[in-house]
């Protein structure tokens, strides 16, 4: 995936040359985007969020599993305990590449990049960044 | 990398070659067009009007494309949802035969940019071996 490694290049660059942060997500022209997401993955996104996507597989939908700490799904504090996506296959992360986004500064600590291995490139580009940011925050799925 | 020795096996310069093909594909990348405003400080810029407002943090949005019938409708219908969105980046990489940004994504860009103030970044990457 040389075209989205070669973007994050630039993002890299950017967030280094101008000692800036901001939040990085990959969005292909051919989904559907509700404005609402765009704020969203703004404001919550710490080290990395994840969160669903629609229309995907028999379930219809491929969303990581959130708990909240005090377990009462009021938002607060949350962790990602497991994934819905039809194809786990081995991966560590089964999510879609839609489905989570991640801080420009956690990307070029780490040199996270795209790996070329059909299927997987988000979940191995996520076990790098998983190595510098242990907690994964996710938001409280409503269904 | 050191030249082969003439006594090497078929089988041993292709396995050579395959090696050294698969890591050949990475830094073949170039910047066409950088149309975005640089962010200073920690990646806030300032949100129109917004004296009170705090400063956004920048969101990055990256869009891998490569060459097929409907590339640039669909860049068209989704720089119209980014651009109803402030303080974005838009980073439109593209996957290419040869590396090189093509001139129809560079115009469609250029015009879908100035229609909608939107941030635009357009780079270009060569296409895994494997893919082209």
């Amino acid at each position: 995936m040389n075209a989205r490694n070669a973007a994050l290049d630039f993002v890299s660059a950017r967030v280094e040359a101008s000692n800036s942060g901001g939040v990085v997500y990959f969005a292909d022209a051919d989904n559907v985007y509700d404005l609402r997401l765009f704020e969203e993955i703004r404001g919550s996104t710490r080290g990395v969020s994840a969160f669903p996507v629609g229309l995907i597989g028999r379930l219809g939908v491929s969303s990581p599993v959130v708990v909240s700490a005090d377990g009462d799904g009021d938002g607060g504090a949350a962790a990602v305990e497991g994934f819905t996506d039809p194809w786990f296959h081995f991966r560590k992360f089964p999510l879609d590449m839609a489905g989570f986004a991640f801080s420009a500064r956690l990307l070029a600590e780490t040199g996270a990049r795209m790996q070329t291995k059909v299927g997987a490139e988000e979940d191995l580009f996520l076990q790098v960044i998983e190595r510098e940011a242990p907690h994964k925050k996710g938001k409280p799925y409503h269904p | 990398m050191r030249p082969v020795s003439s006594s090497s096996s078929f089988i041993s310069m292709s396995f050579l070659l395959l090696v050294v093909s698969l890591g050949a594909d990475g830094g073949e990348s170039t910047v066409c067009s950088d149309g975005t405003k640089a962010t200073s400080g920690d990646g806030k810029e300032e949100v129109e009007g917004g004296d009170k407002a705090p400063p956004a943090t920048t969101l990055y949005v990256i869009t891998a494309t490569y060459r097929q019938r409907d590339q640039l409708p669909s860049l068209l219908r989704l720089s119209q949802t980014l651009s109803l969105v402030h303080a974005l980046v838009w980073v439109v990489a593209e996957e290419t035969e040869d590396g090189r940004c093509s001139p129809s994504v560079e115009r469609g860009l250029a015009e879908l940019a100035a229609a909608a103030q939107l941030g635009v970044a357009h780079l270009a990457a060569k296409a895994p071996k494997a893919f082209r």
